[in-house]
């Protein structure tokens, strides 16, 4: 009984978080971060993160966009819109060169980013789904095994999806943790610095070019940190960025004529 | 051999010897216009004095250090005018060469030992040169004669600690070198250990290891061991620095109180001490008002390079300006001039690297920023003059290097250029769209359908889990196992009176199930054994006497029912039925 009672917990748990973490709070910058930039980046997402987002109107921005060689907020414009469409061939294609474009004036050439090469591109509003239907047909095969003897192969097929399930919302659920905590951006300015803190040791500051993107951190005042991967690489000023989550707000920049 | 042959032999001779002394009149002729009278139109001489220590006691002496650079003129003597209540010793002296650029520098360097003979201050006058028509003299210095050291806690006259500092007047954040020096005369054991020594209001750095050596302190010498700390005040007033403390293991000799015993060696013990310095007070003066915009708080001796990487570039590339400051003083708190640009241009600072030398006398150190500029324009820009200002607390003033001003060439974006590369046009663009494309947010939250979707599905597959698992305990069970065999046992009893087409084998069947009941009532094994018998088994078990009464009256009923004349079984069947029937009843009352 025991155990049973821990697995449903668990279960509970993984997919009970968001319920418990709202949107407004889970967006906020951990408690280190002072209490204005805490109330600051709330607000930020309450205004604009959340909104409803159409994925024409950011293909266009970005589109337009690129054709202005901006090169940055076509790139935050397209992964908006991929976020909602990555499958349409419009939307890849324009990240692939606005990618593409960004690494040549950046220098890098021969390593041109590609974030359109996706084995299985699903939208996360798609992949909530397909966990969520995983998880009910294992739970319907789970309560029919508790009233009727099953085969072999039908315990097999409901463990199975419900496994799988679980493991499908668990990603989806640590990916949703990291983009609350870290959410990813994209540089805007033709040249970013990133520099240490004020107590951290001193070292050359590192140069983003536009179109790279990174993950944020802390905000503190006019600086935000700075993380590429799981590292922390600096401070950079927060006009320098775009939030991909907010690229709603940034789509009145660049409507086309 | 002829004359003909010897003659152009000749005139070869005649021609190196004329060119011999065309080549000596020509190097003497280099030599007047090189040599050092010429190569120094002007000549130089300056003289330092410096002092080892500010403060002594008497009886101690101090080390004056007296240094002529002579350029283009020869180096004069050096002669210490007399110091009242002093007595002065001639150390040594030095000299040195260099010729660089074609300049001719010589240095004299003479130490004198003063001697002082009395308490109070002794000061040190100006030192006057003189070679040509070039003269110097040097600033005068002041010597802090003590009647004695600051005091020494915990100490004897044979090892104690002590701090002097160099300076006891000082200005703010400008560097304090105190001297922590162990004084011993006995066997130590091991290295000593330093704590840091207490300072607030100061920013300290360690000048390296303890140095060691032997010094004399009246006439008696001593095994000496020296922490120097430079102390930085970061604040005015009068401060304190101490005490310092250091802790060391002192091997004692104890003399056997039996000196004719065979064993009357002295014996050695290690004692650990810890010996404690005094504290000495140091007033900290502010720095002089009227300090320029430039200044950043270094105060010291400094000097300023600034560097740029490139002297030409297209626009959108970045150029690097380094400006490194170096110098004696708190490099750390130095801070860093200001660069700016003719024109417009983006400007990135980036961090300041930071060394510092603790080998030499004073702390020396150097910092190195780099801010990059990208213009956007094409043509000149210039970085402009930078100027670092510090105080220089010798002269008691501020002092303010200006850089010279650099041009740099700015061209219009070019095929290798980043700018260039910037706007290299993109390749060909999917078109716009005109119909609205799918809605939905940006986060990666769960959807709610989804989300109630998985909880619903997740408590559904828990409470699946339950169920079957409490059904699977309960078929575990053995009561409950002997409960639903019981109730088999009595569906099986009911369905035979329902239908007894032969009451004999139906009654006989009957008591075999009314025996079967009792073992499963008690858990016992009764199968084949006489009905006696197996009521026995049961009061062993636990049955009481009325159910054993009942059971064995049912039992004579089905009995006799069994063993009845034909004829009157089926009406005589139907009361003993119903009472074995009574009798698994309450079994299955009883075993749930």
């Amino acid at each position: 009984m025991r155990r049973e009672m821990v697995a449903l917990a668990l279960l509970t748990a993984v997919a009970a978080v968001p319920l418990r973490f709202g949107p407004s709070v889970a967006a906020a910058p951990r408690a280190t971060a002072p209490a204005v930039a805490a109330v600051d980046v709330a607000a930020d997402s309450l205004a604009h993160g959340h909104d409803v987002a159409d994925a024409t109107t950011l293909y266009n921005a970005g589109t337009v966009a690129l054709e202005r060689s901006a090169y940055g907020p076509s790139i935050t414009f397209f992964l908006a819109a991929a976020r909602l469409e990555p499958r349409a061939p419009d939307v890849r294609a324009n990240l692939a060169g606005a990618l593409a474009a960004a690494a040549h004036a950046a220098g890098d050439d021969e390593h041109p980013d590609d974030a359109t090469d996706r084995p299985f591109p699903i939208a996360p509003d798609e992949g909530w789904w397909i966990a969520a239907g995983l998880l009910a047909v294992g739970a319907c095969f789970g309560i029919a095994r508790a009233v009727r003897v099953l085969s072999r192969s039908a315990r097999r097929i409901g463990d199975g999806a419900m496994i799988a399930g679980i493991v499908l919302s668990t990603w989806l659920q640590y990916a949703a943790w990291e983009e609350r905590a870290h959410p990813v951006a994209v540089v805007i300015a033709p040249t970013l610095s990133v520099e240490r803190g004020p107590d951290e040791p001193s070292r050359p500051a590192v140069l983003l070019a536009a179109g790279e993107r990174v993950r944020l951190g802390e905000v503190r005042g006019g600086q935000v940190e700075v993380r590429l991967g799981a590292n922390r690489i600096g401070w950079a000023a927060r006009e320098g960025l775009w939030r991909v989550a907010d690229a709603t707000r940034y789509t009145p920049k660049f409507q086309p004529r | 051999m002829s004359a003909e042959k010897r003659k152009p032999k000749a005139s070869v001779i005649g021609d190196r010897r004329h060119g011999a002394r065309a080549f000596a009149w020509l190097l003497a002729a280099v030599l007047l216009v090189l040599g050092p009278g010429a190569a120094e139109p002007a000549g130089r001489l300056d003289i330092q004095a410096e002092l080892d220590r500010r403060q002594i006691a008497v009886g101690e002496a101090a080390t004056l250090t007296l240094t002529v650079t002579a350029e283009g003129v020869d180096v004069p003597p050096v002669t210490l005018p007399p110091i009242a209540g002093v007595t002065v010793e001639r150390a040594g002296e030095s000299q040195g060469f260099s010729w660089i650029n074609g300049r001719v520098t010589r240095t004299l360097t003479v130490a004198f030992r003063l001697h002082p003979s009395d308490v109070g201050d002794v000061t040190i006058p100006e030192v006057r040169v003189k070679s040509g028509d070039a003269a110097a003299r040097s600033m005068p210095l002041t010597l802090h004669v003590g009647k004695t050291l600051p005091p020494a806690r915990g100490g004897t006259s044979e090892l104690f600690a002590r701090v002097v500092l160099d300076k006891s007047r000082a200005y703010w954040n400008e560097g304090i070198i105190a001297h922590f020096t162990l004084y011993s005369r006995v066997q130590i054991e091991g290295v000593q250990a330093w704590d840091p020594p207490d300072a607030i209001g100061f920013w300290s750095e360690v000048m390296g290891p303890p140095r060691t050596g032997r010094v004399a302190i009246n006439g008696v010498p001593y095994d000496a061991s020296e922490l120097r700390v430079t102390y930085f005040p970061t604040r005015t007033g009068r401060l304190r620095i101490g005490p310092g403390r250091v802790h060391l293991r002192v091997i004692r000799r104890i003399a056997q109180p039996d000196p004719w015993s065979m064993l009357g060696m002295p014996e050695e013990q290690v004692e650990d001490v810890t010996l404690e310095t005094g504290a000495v007070p140091v007033e900290v003066m502010p720095l002089p008002p009227g300090a320029p915009s430039s200044f950043k708080g270094a105060v010291g001796d400094y000097s300023m390079d600034v560097h740029v990487d490139r002297a030409s570039l297209h626009a959108g590339e970045p150029v690097t300006v380094t400006t490194t400051v170096r110098g004696v003083g708190n490099v750390a708190s130095a801070g860093d001039p200001d660069v700016n640009t003719s024109v417009p241009a983006r400007s990135y600072a980036g961090g300041v690297i930071t060394s510092i030398d603790r080998a030499g006398e004073r702390l020396r150190g150097e910092r190195r920023r780099d801010v990059t500029f990208i213009a956007e324009t094409t043509g000149r820009m210039a970085v402009l003059p930078v100027r670092y200002t510090w105080f220089d607390p010798g002269a008691n003033r501020y002092r303010t290097q200006i850089s010279d001003s650099i041009r740099i060439l700015v061209e219009p974006p070019g095929a290798g250029a980043d700018s260039g590369r910037a706007l290299r046009p993109i390749g060909p663009v999917a078109a716009l769209r005109a119909k609205p494309g799918r809605r939905g947010r940006l986060t990666l939250e769960a959807p709610p359908g989804s989300r109630a979707l998985a909880m619903a599905s997740l408590l559904g597959y828990g409470a699946a889990l339950i169920g079957a698992r409490l059904r699977r305990r309960a078929e575990r069970d053995p009561r409950r196992r002997r409960a639903v065999a019981l109730e088999s046992v009595l569906a099986r009893l009911h369905a035979i009176g329902a239908a007894p087409a032969d009451s004999a084998a139906a009654a006989t069947r009957m008591g075999a199930m009314v025996r079967h009941a009792v073992g499963l009532r008690y858990d016992l094994d009764v199968e084949g054994l006489p009905a006696r018998e197996a009521l026995n088994r049961a009061r062993a078990a636990g049955a009481s006497d009325d159910d054993r009464k009942e059971v064995e009256e049912v039992l004579d009923s089905l009995d006799r029912l069994a063993f009845a004349p034909s004829g009157t079984r089926a009406a005589k069947g139907i009361p003993e039925r119903k009472a074995a029937e009574r009798v698994l009843k309450r079994y299955l009352r009883e075993l749930t």
